[in-house]
């Protein structure tokens, strides 16, 4: 039996399971663990053994035979939630991730714990593994300054990217609209502004391979080592990256540790699902 | 250069520049009272370096002369939302705010008391204590579960009862379970619940600063300390066996923490359970009633001394 758990990702989990399916593997979905679950976790300092039982199904956690995690759950704030929705979501989310956490079964991604609860992991959280790999960084700005910020925009010539910290989108700033748009909002919180360096190449890794989304210079192709080696500095299976090109220079220009495969193709999702299945029966965990 | 980064209106925070100001300490006070209206933030961000500044009306800073940073009250959840532009808003800006707060400490090269990375571990107390369990120290058997007759089953077995607690950081204390109103405090539960053996003995908080210990006997009548009345908390400076004291050296450190505040409690029998990890304990408290140099000893940790 396998698990997916979390907040689904749709194009991870149908190719996950359109895979699984194929190979007459059973899948089970559990988004939550509600008070409508049958849910048992004993521990003690020297043992630990959970079981549930989802539609039907009794599972005990050492016939899990792998979990692919997705997103935790987030509460919508409009309309704001009353303390008691908000207090048995933070109680879910808490026990969910110390659950899989403990499960002794191979677990993509086995999360670190601020990637579960912090609000965002961005770029600069990675920047000494990074660094480390041997790769590069865009330079950026953060600021509330609107003369620093327009300095850094006119030294690009490019157009600069807006990355929020919070979030995994990007917004292009080249326009002068744009950036009367991003002046306002610096005027309430300094904005993280970055290069805009169009193509972005999306690299998928999955263990020790990594999936392109289009065709890659030797350039780009060279830099698989090292995300796999960030990746595993950041004890993760399973991680989106998005690079680009300035000149000869390969740079990171953000990552994603809930990939989302929005770059990639049908058939490539089915690649990438197909790994992800060999990875978690290979027994690999980081 | 020290940076202090909290909130004027947290005691804490307040007594913490108190102190450093009779240690004769050099530093700067980010207050997120007024940030970021109050300051302007530059600072520019390459793979091999980071530079810029930190200034308001009082002081000016260069990123590159801050020695150690000193950080509370992020993400704190009794924060009050800026509301002005609506909830969700609000709730994006105030993660923004604080992201990108500490975006900027975590590419400096010098102690952060406490990181980024190592501040959400008491967000899960069950992922906390299988983590407790890891480095040594005793753990209480526990039980998470949405069965009702699962949970009467592990009460009863246990010799002193069972207790509860919240699983994730909004705490609701910890309160004793009585059998007769189980299932209804099961039917109106919307998540498992965490119960634990009640383990009997005296509470002892550990703040560790780096390699050094502070341990402090606390007594009181109630199974959770902290929502006893102030005027009747008794505290005294207390020692811990070499190995306990080395294992709650060594839980900070796994944990990636300067600086922790730790929850045990010393059985009749001698054994020493850890209930909890505090990344950003409310030292103050205990210093101002035993006397134990908390501050003096975060100071030193931060200045290099």
């Amino acid at each position: 039996m396998y698990l997916v758990l979390g907040e689904p990702n749709r194009q991870v989990v149908e190719a996950f399971t359109a895979t699984l399916q194929q190979r007459n593997r059973p899948v089970l979905f559990l988004k939550e663990l509600t008070s409508e679950l049958d849910f048992i976790w004993s521990f003690n300092t020297n043992q630990s053994s959970s079981a549930l039982s989802i539609d039907g199904h009794n599972i005990d956690s050492n016939a899990i035979r792998g979990v692919l995690v997705q997103n935790p759950l987030l509460l919508d704030s409009e309309p704001p939630p009353e303390d008691a929705v908000q207090y048995a979501q933070a109680e879910k989310n808490a026990i969910l991730f110390a659950w899989f956490s403990s499960l002794v079964c191979p677990v993509i991604n086995r999360y670190p714990v601020e990637y579960w609860f912090s609000p965002g992991v961005a770029l600069p959280f990675w920047e000494k593994w990074i660094r480390d790999s041997g790769l590069e960084i865009a330079p950026a700005i953060l600021s509330n300054v609107e003369a620093a910020i327009k300095k850094f925009g006119e030294a690009l010539g490019t157009g600069a990217s807006y990355l929020p910290f919070c979030g995994s989108e990007a917004y292009r700033a080249s326009t002068k609209e744009d950036w009367k748009g991003i002046a306002k909002l610096a005027a309430i919180c300094p904005v993280n502004l970055t290069w805009f360096i169009p193509p972005l190449y999306a690299g998928c890794v999955v263990g020790k391979r990594v999936f392109w989304n289009r065709h890659v210079s030797k350039a780009i192709s060279q830099c698989e080592r090292q995300l796999v080696e960030i990746s595993r500095a950041a004890h993760l299976d399973f991680v989106e990256f998005h690079l680009a090109t300035n000149k000869d220079l390969v740079y990171v220009h953000r990552v994603d540790p809930f990939p989302k495969l929005e770059p990639f193709d049908g058939k490539l999702r089915r690649l990438i699902a197909e790994e992800l299945v060999k990875y978690l029966d290979s027994g690999a965990r980081s | 250069m020290i940076l202090v980064c909290g909130d004027s209106a947290d005691p804490v925070t307040n007594l913490f520049c108190v102190r450093l100001d009779d240690y004769g300490a050099d530093y700067r006070f980010l207050d997120l009272r007024s940030y970021p209206r109050s300051y302007k933030i530059v600072r520019y961000r390459q793979t091999d370096k980071s530079n810029g500044s930190i200034s308001c009306a009082d002081w000016s800073l260069r990123i590159e002369d801050i020695e150690a940073v000193f950080v509370r009250n992020l993400y704190d959840p009794n924060n009050k939302i800026d509301d002005r532009h609506g909830q969700d808003v609000g709730v994006a800006l105030e993660a923004e705010l604080n992201l990108g707060l500490h975006s900027l400490f975590t590419g400096l090269r010098c102690p952060v008391v406490n990181s980024f990375a190592a501040i959400w571990a008491n967000q899960s107390k069950p992922y906390q204590a299988t983590l407790i369990q890891r480095a040594g120290l005793l753990i209480p058997a526990t039980l998470i579960t949405t069965n009702v007759g699962e949970a009467r089953r592990f009460c009863e077995s246990m010799e002193n009862g069972g207790i509860y607690k919240s699983a994730s950081a909004k705490t609701i204390g910890t309160r004793q379970v009585d059998l007769k109103t189980l299932p209804a405090l099961m039917a109106g539960s919307k998540s498992a619940i965490y119960f634990q053996e009640y383990v009997r003995g005296s509470d002892i908080r550990v703040h560790v600063v780096g390699t050094k210990i502070f341990a402090t006997k606390v007594n009181s009548g109630l199974v959770d300390y902290r929502f006893e009345e102030t005027g009747r908390l008794r505290m005294e400076a207390t020692s811990l066996p070499c190995k306990i004291a080395g294992a709650c050296i060594h839980l900070t450190q796994r944990l990636g923490l300067l600086f922790s505040g730790i929850d045990l409690r010393e059985t009749p029998e001698g054994d020493f359970y850890c209930f909890e990890v505090n990344a950003q304990p409310g030292f103050t408290f205990f210093e101002q009633r035993t006397g134990q140099p908390i501050s003096r000893a975060l100071w030193e940790l931060l200045s290099g001394n």
